[in-house]
């Protein structure tokens, strides 16, 4: 626990690092609703919010808990304090830490998993200066723009998952929000669609990332070689690698084709990044992507 | 026979192995390469294009043939082939008698020609042939044994050339035993004739076919050294060779400092077609007086060695008369003759008896004086008892005076006269002299005569005085000797008053024989045997002579080297005399063989065996391919592998030299460093090192010297002057260091170092010969400025600079060898004379100390220095040894002031 805490601490000091330059981002539903505004959206009316909006007199059938005591007591009325509406939405994250994120093809460089949390992270921590509630897919955490919420979501990406590949867990969705998808989608294609189709059928923007690390796109092998996957599941033989380069690209490009029709089709993004470059890149991208610059 | 080329197999046996490549064809066709597992997690992408062809994983044909080809190598290699340029040298089963002529002259090429004769023997062996070895320096009467190849393969290492020239007789005798024995012979020629030859020639191809290896290169050599008009000369001679050549002639002897060295060098030319040459050494008698001996440079022979000894060295000779003679009447003169006599043979000194004493002359004549004063009667006779030569001259004075001292027998007073005008006699002839005389085998003129003559008294001791008699039997010459010395007397006149003797060319070759003595003789009272000092091998080394049995002088007087006179430096009675390898007056020719002796081609006579060939290829084809699996596996690219393949089957690998920065010379000297030769070889090196390093260690530990780590160098390329010592282990396979690595450490000597020669082999330096170690570390002692060594003598201040220590063992406890004390006093104080501070340049044994002091880095000792408390003592000795050789080192003869202590003690108490 003391481990993963620290861990966390890390990855937050990183994604700190990352994002310290970078603008507030809102997210992608309120910016479908409410055109480019940044900061508290104040509806300018009463509502549920934090910014005091008005006093009003309280009208019988008023909860008593309703009433603010400390205006009442200077007269004779009783007043309800009355805070002005405030819309945050909520965004909510997925990032694979399957068995096959878990891998990195050069001691050089880390894990995908690691640079989809660090991404992950750097668009939390954004998004919370743009006050929206954020959360993760398939966890029991309550979405929450405060601060402490970030550092419940940096060790709850540190959980590992067991199963060969990921698929995004879209159960119970709450209504308009939006979902960030990281991951290689490498899995099963049919589960992959029926989750991001149910998705985006509860009306959620969304933007699946695919994160591959560089032998995953160059395939560099040549000779005999015995293919296994890092959980240890599937294994492909052959006898000159080289010979199966162009096949492997094709195969590659075609999942790559599916997801984005598949993303186009549901009215959301899909952008491919891989482990090697610079995080800031693949953060700027993806930041535009979330403000709607495409 | 057919002249063809044809491969033959040590072991064919080993053949048989290729039976099995067949079946490892098969099997390695059905092992395939082991796959590289490669984790990756897109597999789902690839199981979904399993489509491709289902390739069988079976070995490449490539890759197969290779394998093949590598075990095949391999077999082949450890069958032994061997490539028979002409296939006829099986022969018919006759033994084969191996003949060396065995001489000096062979010395220079020595290792080639038991390169020759090791193939012959192992072509003997593959024909199971019988084998004799003989040379033909081998003395008389050892016989000719056929034996195995194995047998004489053994021995082959023993073998060596004799110093002096191959002689038919023996040979011819024993072979006179076997008549009628069939066998072919094998000459292995020094290029020298001797006589005989012929004879022996046609004696062996009675017996069979004879073949011979003619000498290759051409032989030079060095006549002994002569005065001629004044100067000394060496005359070079060669064979073999035709065109112009010049050769250096160094003189090498001891200098001021009492080091041993090349004193004079010298330049001889060869005309074309010219076979003798001379070497000319205009030096001054101070000089030519500490020449030992002559060599030619770069010629490891015994005839290229021409040995000194007082033959050559001029003597100083101090002449006094007792009367002084009118001015102008030259010929009366008593010293006229001796002068005329002496003169090119000696440096004469003519002066009062007290002042010639005092310029140190080898020999004193007095011509006719009688009256000497008592000083000087005491000067002489202490000159002559420390062994001064002093020859007198009767004469009128000495006939008139009383016989007093230093005469050799007791003298009648008045002469004699015969032959005279109122005489009844004729003047008396001079009998030739006896056999135990110095002045025997000198021809007697008819005509020298004697006209009058001091007498003796006659006694019983008279007759062995005597060295020369007139006709009469009364003595003309008699000698006695005197503590290491001796007085001669002529019992006449030095000039011609008495006795034309002076007159006669007999005159100086009797003076030259007793001032010189070099042919041999024994005269009474000095005995006749010579003791060698130090005998020459055929390479030209020196060899101590240890306790040889003297020679007699009849055998020395022939002076021709041979098996009982061994060149080298004999001593009897204080006189030295030299036998060289090439005596006075030989003549050499090349060697003409009959021509029915076959004289094959040196080169592609003998077998080329190429297993070890067979067995590299194997072990490069191993390494491809090692690399092809590798590449098959897909670990390295096809590119890098070819690569790696082309360096491993093509290049030889780079040798790396390092030079001497600035940088490193910093580092060197920021402490005070020990250093170690590196050897080359890895244990030796390592040995050395950590033995260093224990040293140090120990040092730091027990006193106020702190070093730094030891450093390995080569004195070829590393700059020496850091070091205060050198540490060399000898080893019988160590490279000679090159000229200018000898150069570098000469310096690094002449500067104040100090080497620490290790044999590691207890000090077993086999006593003539020399064995492995020792005789290397003698090679290296030749080429090295080592100046001449001696036991250590008690007290040396080795014993005390430190610990007070009477035994110097590292893991053996042989003697050691320190830098001899040449002056009397300095003996006394355990100093050796010599500007280097009194630290001995040199310190030699065989005691292993490396490894007696070695200490791995946790402080653990790495040797055995024997079992329990005894090992444990033996390694405090060695480490307190080590501590004091530091100590000496590092102090110079600080050390050794102690002795003055007392001294010191005394007069700081009286003040």
């Amino acid at each position: 626990m003391n481990q993963d805490h620290r861990e966390a601490r890390e990855l937050l000091a990183r994604a700190e690092a990352e994002t310290w330059r970078l603008p507030p981002l809102l997210s992608p539903t309120r910016m479908a609703q409410s055109g480019r505004r940044i900061g508290a959206h104040g509806k300018r009316r009463a509502g549920t919010g934090y910014q005091f909006w008005q006093f009003r007199n309280a009208v019988p059938g008023e909860a008593v808990r309703q009433i603010d005591w400390r205006k009442s007591a200077r007269s004779d009325a009783c007043f309800v304090r009355e805070k002005e509406q405030q819309s945050a939405n909520t965004v909510l994250l997925w990032v694979d830490n399957s068995a096959s994120m878990r891998f990195s093809g050069s001691a050089d460089r880390g894990t995908k998993a690691d640079r989809g949390r660090l991404l992950a992270l750097c668009i939390c921590m954004l998004l919370m200066r743009g006050e929206e509630r954020l959360g993760l897919l398939g966890r029991p955490l309550k979405p929450d723009s405060s601060q402490a919420q970030l550092e419940r979501i940096a060790e709850e990406l540190l959980a590992a998952d067991d199963t060969e590949y990921g698929v995004p867990p879209v159960n119970a969705l709450p209504k308009g929000a939006s979902i960030i998808l990281i991951s290689d989608f490498f899995g099963p294609w049919s589960a992959l669609e029926t989750a991001i189709r149910r998705a985006a059928g509860t009306g959620a923007m969304g933007i699946a990332v695919q994160l591959l690390d560089p032998i995953e796109i160059d395939f560099p092998f040549s000779g005999r070689t015995r293919f296994e996957t890092p959980g240890g599941s599937l294994t492909f033989e052959t006898m000159e690698a080289a010979a199966l380069r162009e096949t492997y690209r094709g195969k590659l490009r075609q999942r790559q084709r599916q997801l984005a029709e598949l993303t186009s089709d549901c009215s959301w993004q899909c952008q491919f990044h891989d482990s090697a470059g610079p995080a800031t890149d693949s953060l700027l991208f993806l930041s535009r992507a979330i403000a709607g610059e495409h | 026979m057919p002249e063809f080329a044809s491969i033959g197999f040590d072991v064919p046996l080993a053949l048989l192995g290729l039976l099995t490549l067949p079946l490892i064809w098969i099997l390695l066709r059905t092992l395939p390469p082991p796959a590289r597992r490669q984790l990756f997690p897109p597999v789902s992408l690839l199981l979904e294009a399993r489509d491709q062809q289902a390739q069988a994983a079976t070995c490449p044909l490539w890759l197969r043939l290779l394998r093949i080809a590598m075990l095949a190598a391999a077999t082949a290699g450890i069958a032994e082939p061997y490539f028979r340029p002409s296939g006829d040298s099986a022969g018919d089963g006759n033994p084969i008698l191996i003949l060396f002529d065995g001489g000096w002259a062979g010395a220079a090429e020595w290792d080639a020609k038991i390169d020759h004769a090791e193939n012959l023997l192992h072509e003997a062996k593959r024909s199971g042939r019988q084998v004799a070895v003989r040379l033909l320096t081998e003395a008389p009467g050892s016989g000719l044994s056929f034996q195995s190849a194995e047998y004489w393969q053994a021995k082959m290492p023993e073998l060596s050339p004799e110093p002096w020239m191959a002689a038919a007789d023996a040979l011819i005798d024993d072979l006179s035993e076997i008549a009628g024995a069939e066998f072919d012979s094998h000459w292995i020629s020094d290029g020298l004739h001797f006589p005989g030859l012929e004879k022996l020639a046609h004696i062996l191809l009675r017996h069979g076919e004879v073949r011979a290896l003619p000498a290759k290169d051409p032989v030079y050599g060095l006549r002994p050294a002569a005065y001629e008009e004044e100067i000394l000369t060496v005359g070079v001679f060669r064979t073999g060779e035709t065109q112009p050549a010049t050769v250096t002639i160094e003189a090498v002897g001891v200098d001021t400092d009492g080091q041993q060295r090349v004193l004079v060098a010298v330049d001889s030319v060869f005309g074309a077609d010219a076979g003798e040459a001379r070497a000319e050494f205009p030096v001054p008698l101070e000089l030519a007086n500490r020449i030992q001996w002559f060599r030619i440079a770069g010629i490891e022979s015994a005839g290229a060695i021409s040995l000194v000894a007082d033959s050559v060295s001029r003597r100083r000779v101090a002449l006094f008369a007792g009367r002084q003679t009118e001015e102008g009447a030259s010929l009366t003169d008593p010293l006229h003759f001796l002068r005329k006599a002496l003169s090119g043979r000696a440096e004469l000194v003519e002066a009062e008896i007290a002042e010639a004493i005092s310029s140190d002359p080898d020999t004193i004549i007095l011509a006719d004086v009688m009256k000497l004063s008592e000083t000087e009667t005491a000067l002489l006779g202490q000159w002559v008892e420390d062994g001064g030569l002093l020859i007198r001259f009767a004469g009128p004075r000495t006939a008139a005076g009383e016989a007093g001292a230093l005469f050799p027998v007791r003298l009648r007073s008045g002469s004699r006269s015969v032959g005279g005008a109122m005489s009844w006699e004729s003047a008396l002839k001079i009998r030739p002299p006896p056999p135990d005389s110095p002045f025997h085998n000198l021809a007697i003129p008819e005509d020298v005569t004697v006209r009058a003559q001091l007498l003796a008294q006659p006694g019983p001791e008279l007759s062995e005085r005597v060295l020369a008699e007139v006709e009469d039997g009364t003595p003309l010459v008699t000698a006695s000797g005197q503590g290491a010395g001796r007085i001669v007397l002529f019992h006449v006149t030095a000039n011609s008053e008495w006795s034309n003797l002076p007159l006669s060319g007999l005159f100086p070759a009797m003076l030259g024989r007793l001032m010189n003595s070099t042919a041999a003789s024994g005269y009474a009272g000095n005995g006749s045997d010579w003791q060698p000092q130090f005998l020459l091998d055929a390479f030209g080394n020196r060899l101590n002579a240890g306790n040889l049995r003297p020679v007699a002088g009849e055998v020395l007087a022939r002076g021709v080297a041979g098996p009982e006179l061994r060149p080298g430096i004999y001593k009897s009675a204080g006189v030295d005399t030299a036998v060289n390898a090439v005596s006075v007056g030989a003549e050499f020719v090349r060697t003409k063989l009959p021509p029915a002796i076959t004289t094959p081609q040196a080169s592609g006579e003998s077998d080329t065996a190429f297993g070890g060939f067979l067995i590299a290829l194997a072990l490069s084809l191993l390494a491809v391919d090692i690399l092809a699996s590798v590449r098959l596996g897909g670990r390295i690219s096809g590119g890098v592998s070819a690569a790696l393949a082309c360096v491993l089957l093509l290049s030889p690998p780079a040798p790396v030299s390092a030079e001497t920065s600035e940088a490193l010379a910093v580092e060197l000297t920021r402490q005070t460093r020990l250093a170690f030769l590196l050897t080359g070889d890895a244990r030796t090196d390592a040995a050395s090192e950590a033995g260093l390093y224990g040293l140090a260690r120990a040092l730091a530990r027990r006193t106020s010297v702190e070093l730094g780590e030891p450093y390995g160098i080569n004195p070829g390329d590393d700059e020496l002057a850091f070091f205060p010592l050198l540490y060399w282990p000898v080893r019988a396979h160590q490279q000679l260091p090159e000229s200018g690595a000898v150069s570098n450490l000469n310096n690094f000597l002449r500067n104040g170092g100090t080497i620490l020669f290790d044999t590691a082999d207890s000090g077993f330096s086999g006593a003539a010969t020399g064995l492995g170690n020792s005789r290397r570390l003698r090679e290296l002692a030749g080429l090295l400025d080592v100046p001449s060594l001696q036991p250590l003598p008690d007290g040396h201040v080795l014993t005390r600079s430190f610990y007070r220590l009477d035994s110097f063992p590292g893991r053996y406890d042989g003697p050691i060898w320190v830098e001899e004390i040449l002056d009397v006093d300095a003996a006394a104080t355990g100093m050796p004379v010599s500007p280097l501070d009194g630290v001995t340049p040199v310190v030699v044994g065989g005691n292993d100390w490396a490894a007696a002091w070695a200490e791995s880095t946790e402080g653990r000792a790495i040797f055995s220095t024997g079992p329990g408390a005894e090992g444990r003592v033996r390694r405090e000795l060695a480490i307190r040894f080590g501590i004091n050789l530091i100590m000496h080192v590092l102090s110079g003869n600080y050390k050794s002031d102690q002795l003055q202590i007392e001294a010191l003690f005394e007069s700081a108490a009286v003040n």
